[in-house]
């Protein structure tokens, strides 16, 4: 078998636009789900084997679910990734994520994490009101602060009613500490 | 004949005057959240889901039951009149009423839609009532292995419905079997998957999956998309101006579309509802591909056709009974919100099965008079009371609308347990949804596969252990042969030769 000089180099031009485009695909970001979640899946096949049996139930038993789900879960993703390679074609750069964009998703779970965080320690009324005056201002409500205040109160206190009152739970309060 | 009695019980039930005014709160807030975009009945229930704790459970699925009926009505409403769909089983209503709307016929578009909810929810109300004892019998003719199988039937279905996303919904589905298994062993006194921390060795609870996939997803995707401070554009509301009269479709136009297309719409919904995982779009979706296949005047199709909104409307709406069927009698919800109503009977004790007919069938009975009366009376009383001012109501400020959900949400996955371990749970969940559903992967899935995962495990390990580790009774057992051999040509028509007229994923 002869190889020319020209064939050589179509093919080495041919890799390089292959590598090219892999790695475009995983810079548009299709990839990451599917990574990520193959690294839970493995963690938990992991995990799946440190189960010891109280008694023997022969084939069957703690971990014969989490394996066979694990094996279904690496088949999944095995798909899921073949097909996104398969379809060649990067997303179209409008259709990319960007990080500015979920900003606003990252600005709620932080206020969401402080929320939990201070819930049980300053209580449903002080909680609630800082959590609801940060979320109008996440959501861009249009309005000035006066009535961002206004409206947290209103917010917390309906719910407070709606909970405590309507339904009788009981809300943590800042004063149980004293 | 008894059966008969409690179901009567059940209507008497709703003259309960506290009953009353839950099924009709649950009505409206099934009709805002249906109607407002980004809004689902399903977000509606799941945000009920902790209040159940401290509702009487009568009053509770009476309220699921309104919720989930106009829940499934409304979403015809701003698919009409601004043509974006409230609920993603309403896109067929509007690809018709938009264009009626644009004539000038928006109020009787509307009109149209609420007839077919009406007819196609309180027929699929009767025919719930009617096949319910005939699904109990059936169900206590299978034993342990047909259990399995027909679990198993089930998250296959459910798998392969999502056309187009087959490969997703199987990675969901299996992630939610997968939450599913952490904590106590089903069969045998063993932690699994707590990674040494004592507060999952009780498992991950239901509250915290359904609060954090369908509440906290959906906040943080409002959060990201946030453009407009109002769910509904000022112009759209101030462009939306109807008589209350001109609700009422005309009986010439009724008589066109004919009695045939409501019925067969209605039986095509319900028997879609019975499916696992189908849901709504796919029982709009197919009744109004064969209306338009079957209709006299196809032409209008796509540009204002009344028989099209009919059918569609008809067959979601009837869905809502069929979906309640299986999630009754197996514990195999035929849709999302059937999923989320499945944990509140779960948190209220009820173990769906056909016992639930022998014992309490009192608890039940007022949720099939609930779907029926909010189907027959609460949707045209709805229109023709709040109609002109529809728009204007679900036209509210996001902020406030979420910020509000958040509250609703976090406090109430706090209730469950009285721990903020719940609300982080709730809070993981949420962003492990939000960022499924960015990729655009089905979370109902995973939601249905933590839900049916510990039956499927224990049905199989017991028929295992029944018949000393030998896997033919799945074959010998001939309940479990119906329901395996079920799942082979399911899978045959739906994956190998699928159907050519493509179907929406919920």
């Amino acid at each position: 078998m002869t190889t020319t000089g020209g064939g050589i180099g179509r093919r080495h031009f041919l890799a390089l636009r292959d590598i090219h485009m892999r790695s475009r695909l995983l810079g548009d970001g299709r990839l990451v789900l599917p990574a990520a979640l193959f690294v839970v899946t493995t963690i938990y096949l992991y995990e799946a084997f440190q189960i010891h049996p109280q008694y023997d139930e022969g084939f069957v038993g703690p971990r014969f679910l989490p394996i066979v789900v694990s094996i279904v879960m690496y088949a999944g993703l095995g798909f899921l990734v073949f097909d996104i390679l398969r379809s060649g074609e990067p997303r179209p750069e409008r259709a990319r994520p960007e990080i500015r964009n979920f900003l606003p998703a990252i600005a709620v779970v932080i206020a969401t994490l402080v929320y939990i965080a201070v819930f049980e320690t300053l209580g449903y009324v002080v909680s609630t009101l800082l959590y609801v005056f940060a979320l109008l201002f996440v959501f861009k409500f249009d309005q000035n602060v006066v009535w961002r205040a206004i409206y947290a109160i209103i917010i917390t206190a309906v719910f407070y009613i709606l909970f405590h009152t309507l339904f009788d739970v009981r809300l943590p309060t800042l004063t149980e500490w004293f | 004949m008894e059966f008969s009695l409690h179901i009567l019980g059940g209507f008497s039930a709703l003259l309960d005057p506290t009953v009353l005014f839950y099924m009709v709160l649950g009505f409206l807030i099934g009709t805002f959240f249906g109607a407002v975009p980004g809004l689902t009945a399903v977000l509606a229930i799941a945000l009920l889901l902790p209040i159940t704790y401290s509702l009487d459970v009568v009053t509770a699925l009476v309220m699921c039951a309104s919720i989930f009926m106009s829940g499934m009505y409304a979403g015809s409403i701003t698919a009409t009149t601004i043509n974006i769909p409230g609920a993603p089983s309403s896109m067929m209503t509007g690809v018709e009423g938009f264009p009626l709307m644009k004539q000038g016929f928006g109020a009787n578009a509307l009109g149209h839609a609420a007839l077919g909810s009406m007819i196609g929810g309180s027929i699929g109300a009767v025919f719930l009532i009617l096949f319910t004892p005939i699904a109990a019998k059936l169900a206590l003719l299978i034993q342990t292995p047909g259990k399995f199988s027909l679990i198993l039937f089930a998250l296959v279905v459910i798998g392969i419905s999502q056309r187009g996303a087959i490969a997703k919904s199987v990675v969901t589905t299996g992630l939610g079997v997968m939450v599913a298994t952490i904590g106590i062993d089903v069969m045998q006194p063993v932690a699994r998957f707590t990674f040494g921390t004592s507060a999952l060795v009780e498992g991950i609870n239901l509250m915290a999956v359904v609060i954090g996939t369908f509440a906290v997803s959906e906040l943080l995707i409002q959060a990201r998309d946030v453009v407009h401070a109002r769910t509904v554009d000022g112009d759209q509301v101030a462009n939306f101006a109807i008589k209350r009269w001109d609700f009422i479709p005309l009986m010439s136009e009724i008589r066109e579309i004919g009695v045939w297309t409501y019925l067969k719409s209605t039986i095509i919904g319900f028997f879609i509802g019975v499916l696992p995982g189908a849901g709504g779009s796919m029982a709009a979706f197919v009744s109004y591909a064969d209306a338009m296949r079957r209709s006299k005047r196809p032409e209008l199709y796509g540009k204002g056709s009344r028989e099209g909104i009919a059918a569609a409307e008809t067959a979601n709406n009837s869905m809502c009974g069929g979906a309640f069927v299986p999630m009754l009698m197996f514990g195999i919800p035929g849709d999302p919100t059937t999923a989320v109503v499945l944990g509140v009977l779960i948190i209220n004790g009820l173990q769906p099965g056909p016992r639930l007919l022998d014992n309490q069938i009192d608890l039940i009975a007022p949720m099939f008079a609930s779907l029926f009366i909010s189907a027959l009376i609460l949707i045209p009383l709805t229109l023709f009371l709040l109609g002109p001012y529809f728009v204007r109501i679900v036209s509210i400020r996001k902020a406030l609308l979420y910020s509000s959900i958040a509250v609703v949400a976090l406090v109430g996955s706090y209730v469950a347990t009285y721990s903020s371990f719940q609300m982080m749970l709730a809070l993981v969940f949420g962003i492990a949804a939000f960022f499924l559903r960015t990729a655009n992967y089905p979370t109902v899935t995973l939601l249905l596969g933590f839900i049916l995962g510990p039956d499927l495990e224990q049905y199989l390990r017991r028929s295992l252990q029944l018949n000393k580790g030998d896997p033919s009774t799945f074959l010998t057992s001939p309940d479990s042969l119906f329901f395996l051999a079920l799942t082979a040509l399911f899978f045959y028509f739906m994956v190998i030769r699928p159907p050519k007229t493509p179907v929406t994923t919920t």
